[in-house]
Order: structure tokens, then sequence, then C-alpha cells
């Protein structure tokens, strides 16, 4: 086989672009492990290893191990791995949508998941105050707003079925918003709605070990199938006649892709609430590094992904007396590393 | 190699293409000429499985109505207008992609895939930027991407629309060649073209569609005809034939329609 110098070279570029966003992501969990409202250094977790493998060590470093044992099962530990994993669901949802729309200003809302699951949400606050039964009917609405979305464009799908895809998410992002406002206007002005309203600002304070731990598998597999579908998403990036014609069997696969994109977001938007433009920006900077090839564009994106919210949510936890909601933090910092990526685009 | 039987298309209710009748043997060029609108390029869609159609369409003997997508993507393979793609494909990638209908399920192509790839490639002369940014390249350039990724398909049958739109004289002309030399390898050939002279050149069938149905159908030299150019696009023109013995035609002046 014949490689020319140029392509060696973008083939390589690639391999060090993804281990410098694992080297990144490494670094960012060390980081956060440290960093709260009560900062364990790198030496007291070597302690609670010792303590763990009943290492010989002494009395006191034995209740200094305990307690930061349970600094680490309750607090750090369960918000370190749900943030890397809502980022990494939420970029690799972005990823695939912008990708099944053949545009890459698509966020994951498009087809009113994200719209859907706060109306869930909200009505599961109004009805009952249990977490996982909020939980729950933010899953269940974020899957019926895109059902909706879907059966909207079947109706009228005739032509061009896209556009009557993004028309459908249109109707139905706005249905469910309107349902919100609705929900959020009977609720109860001094206990209910600030819930509410903090809900949908995005936050990962009220994650538990074991909610996680039930979602965990779900969101990894789901990025693993996504990752194996990478050369069907390639052929649905062309734009649906390009796709055809090359062999791939549109219809079904995108109704595939946009399952297992929404399954992700909509399992993202149940742990933490609403958490914007990770979705929109990641996928950005993870194809101006690795390109548009969806078998490291998915990989790129979910690694940049995690180690992103993880960084805002050390953020978040760390440099500020009261926690700041993730939604905000995300676009005061997405925004301007949106812009900075954008300028080397437009260079190129 | 490509024969069609009463084709009829429609959106709604509303006919685009009536009865087309007409094949292609092996090894042709198969020119389809006609106005803005006539209908060619929805011909070309109902032949390579992109819109519906009625009546009988066989491709290598088949119905191509009861292929997979999959199966219908190793016979024929399509080269569209330009298309503009919003992400950052390199070259070689979307000269890959043509052969997604031969590869197993995986995370990337096989060595076998890349080497057609690559091949396909220096067949059009572009070897040197397969690393390239598609959607930066020029439009030339990508036309040449395009067909490099039909050839990678390594179907018998390509089908390209107006492949020389936007393409300069120079462009033209290699692009020209290159149909003829794909045919000596065994390709079949059909395009749509708004230059009756490309299709003198390079084609041994041309077909005339005109207001929806087949105005003529036969070899070049008979069928392109001041007659047939007066009735689709109301101008006079004239054959002459060239000392190297290629037949050309020249237009000029419109005619009043005639009520």
């Amino acid at each position: 086989m014949h490689i020319n110098k140029g392509l060696y070279i973008v083939l390589i570029k690639k391999r060090i672009y993804l281990f410098s966003a694992l080297g990144l992501l490494l670094l960012s969990i060390i980081n956060a492990f440290c960093i709260g409202q009560y900062p364990v250094s790198l030496d007291e977790y070597r302690d609670v290893l010792f303590y763990w493998f009943n290492f010989d060590i002494d009395a006191d470093t034995i209740e200094k191990a305990k307690f930061t044992t349970i600094i680490l099962q309750e607090m750090r530990l369960p918000r370190i791995i749900a943030s890397i994993l809502i980022g990494a669901a939420l970029s690799v949802s972005g990823v695939v949508f912008q990708g099944i729309f053949v545009n890459p200003l698509v966020s994951p809302g498009i087809l009113g998941v994200l719209a859907g699951a706060s109306f869930g949400a909200a009505l599961g606050m109004l009805l009952e105050q249990s977490l996982f039964f909020i939980q729950c009917t933010a899953f269940i609405f974020g899957f019926l707003a895109v059902i909706f979305a879907l059966f909207i464009s079947r109706l009228y799908g005739q032509g061009n079925t896209l556009l009557m895809l993004v028309l459908g998410g249109v109707i139905s992002s706005s249905l469910f918003s309107a349902l919100l406002s609705l929900v959020k206007y009977t609720a109860d002005p001094y206990s209910t709605l600030p819930s509410i309203v903090y809900w949908l600002m995005g936050s990962l304070s009220s994650v538990k070990l074991q909610s996680i731990l039930i979602v965990a598998p779900w969101i990894i597999v789901c990025i693993f199938i996504l990752i194996s579908f990478g050369k069907h998403l390639n052929l649905m990036s062309l734009g649906e006649e390009d796709a055809k014609t090359l062999g791939l069997d549109v219809k079904k696969i995108r109704l595939l892709m946009i399952f297992l994109a929404t399954f992700l977001s909509a399992l993202s938007v149940m742990m933490a609430g609403m958490i914007g433009w990770i979705g929109l920006v990641i996928p950005h900077i993870a194809r101006f590094l690795v390109g548009a090839n969806h078998t490291f564009l998915i990989p790129m994106s979910a690694l940049l992904g995690g180690a992103f919210l993880l960084i805002v949510d050390t953020v978040s936890r760390g440099f500020f007396t009261t926690e700041i909601p993730l939604g905000i933090l995300t676009s005061l910092v997405g925004i301007p590393v949106f812009l900075i990526v954008l300028r080397h685009s437009a260079k190129r | 190699m490509l024969k069609l039987e009463n084709i009829s298309c429609n959106y709604g209710k509303k006919n685009i293409i009536e009865n087309i009748t007409f094949n292609v043997k092996k090894g042709e060029i198969l020119s389809i000429l006609g106005a803005n609108g006539s209908g060619k390029s929805t011909l070309l869609k109902a032949i390579v499985g992109l819109l519906p159609y009625a009546g009988t369409l066989l491709l290598d003997g088949v119905e191509s109505k009861k292929l997979t997508t999959k199966k219908r993507a190793s016979l024929i393979s399509y080269v569209p207008q330009s298309t503009v793609i919003p992400f950052e494909f390199n070259v070689l990638e979307v000269v890959l992609m043509g052969r997604f209908h031969a590869s197993s399920f995986g995370l990337s192509y096989s060595a076998n895939d890349r080497n057609i790839a690559f091949k396909a490639l220096s067949q059009v002369g572009i070897e040197s930027f397969s690393e390239k940014i598609y959607r930066y390249l020029s439009g030339g350039q990508r036309q040449l991407v395009l067909i490099a990724r039909a050839l990678a398909q390594q179907s018998e049958l390509i089908i390209m629309d107006e492949p020389v739109t936007g393409l300069d004289l120079g462009n033209q002309i290699r692009l020209l060649d290159l149909m003829e030399e794909l045919t000596f390898l065994g390709h079949t050939i059909v395009q749509t073209t708004h230059n009756p002279n490309h299709a003198l050149r390079v084609s041994q069938k041309v077909v005339w569609i005109h207001k929806r149905n087949i105005l003529s159908f036969g070899e070049p030299n008979v069928v392109v005809s001041p007659e047939n150019i007066r009735k689709v696009y109301q101008v006079e023109s004239e054959l002459f034939t060239h000392k190297r013995g290629m037949t050309h035609l020249l237009s000029y002046g419109f005619i009043k329609k005639e009520n």
C-alpha cells in the first residue's frame, strides 16, 4: 500500500490527539479527587489505599483514612464518575445528531428530548418528591418528545425527510416547553418552583453512587455501539442520497442512531438536569482535532466531553463558596472555548 | 447491462417522467439530453434507486426494486452533482466510503478495501492529495474525488449527473477522456449533459428527454440533430464534421416559438 507522507502525518496526529485527550481526562480525574470543600491530598488517598488493603499503619492514620473513605464514597467518587459519563454522553449524542442531520450546528435537543425531559422532571416534582420518580418521568417524557417528533415527520415525510424531522423536533420542543411553563405556573412558588428552576440549571449535587451504577453500563454500552457504527455514521453525514447510493439502509440506521443518541441524552438529563452547550461545543472541538471520521470522532468527543464536564464540575465545587449550577458554568466556560476554536477553524 | 421499460416517476399526482424505455449495453456510454426541468435528474435518481418508479428497471437482468441497498450499490454507482459536505472528511475517507457495501461490520476498512481506494485515486490521478480535506477542494477536484469514490465501489455501471458542470474547459475534456478510458476497463456509463457536443464526442447512444417523454433514442450522429435541437431548445443549429472526423454542433439564433 502506497501511503503518502501527508496522509501518514494525519494518521499519527489523530492518534496523538486521542492519547492527549485521554491524558487530559486522567489529569482532571486526579485533580477532581483532591479539590473540594474539604481538600484531600494524594498522600491521604495513599493512606486510604493502605487502610483498604490492611497495611500496617498507626491508629491515627486509620481514623483519618476512615473519614476520607466516607468523603470518597459519598461525595467525590459519585460526582467524578457522573460528570465523566454525562459529559461523554452529551457530547457523543451531539456528534451523532450532527451527523444524522448533516449539520454541525445541531445540538442533542433538536428532536425535543431536552424539552421533553425537562417537562417530565418538572411534572415529577409537582406530583411527588422522590428523586427516583422524578428521574423516571424525565427519562420517559424525553423519549415521548422524540417519538412525537418522529411521528410528525412520518405524517408528512414524503419529500425531504430530514427537513420534516427538524420541523417535527421544533414542534415537539415548543409543545413540551409550553407544558413546562404550565407546570411552573401551577407549581407552589415557595417550594416546588425553586426546585424546578434549580433542576433546570443542571447540577450533579444530588447524584448518588447507586443510581450511577445503574446508569453507567447503559451509557458505556451505548457509546461503544455508536463507535462500532462509525462507518455508517460517516455515510450518513454525507446526506441521505449519497448514503443510500453507497449502500446504506438510511431509514433503518437513522432510526437506530436517533434511538441511541436520544437514550444517551435522556439518561444525562435524568441524572443531572439541563446541561447545555456540551453537546454542541465538544463535537466541534473534537472534529477540529481529529477530523470528521466518526470512528475517531466519537471516542474523542467522549474523552473531551468527560474531561470538560469534570473540570467544570471541579471548578464549581472548589472555587466558589456556594455551588454554581453546572448549566451556567458550561455556557460561561464553553463560549470562550468555542470562540477560540471557531477562530482557528476559520483560519484553515 | 441496464434496461428500462415503461419507467414512470411521479411526485404526488404530478408525473415527472412517463413511459421511458431504453437500454444500455456493457461498455457503452449513454448520454441523456434534455432541457432544464425535463426530468433528466429524476430519471437518474430512479435508476440509482433514490426514487420509487413504476415499470421495469433491470440491472444486469435483475429487477432493481428487488435488490437490497447494499447489493444495488455493488452493481451501480452514482456520481452526484458535486456534493457539499459540511464536515471535514479527507479525500481518502470519502473514497473509502465507496467500499462500504463490501466491507464487513467493524471499526475500519480492510487493507484490501484501502488498496482498492488507492487504486481508484490513482485512476483519476489524484493520489497526491489523498490527505486533503474534501470540502476545501475546488469544484473540479471534488468531482474527481466523487468519481474515484464511484470507482472504489467497483460497480460495472456508473451513473453521472451532469459531470462536467462547473469544470473549466481543460477539466471538461480530461473528464470526457476519463469516461472513455473507464469504458475500456469494462465500465458502462450513463450521464446527463447539457452539451450536445459532449454527447457526440463520447457516447454510443443518446436519449432525448422532452416534456416527460422520450423524444428520440439512438446513435448520437442520428439523434443529435438540428431538428431535435429545435424541438427541445427552440434554437437553430448546424452540424459540422471536423477534418479529424469528429462531428460538432454549432448553435445560433433563437427562433420564435410556433403557436
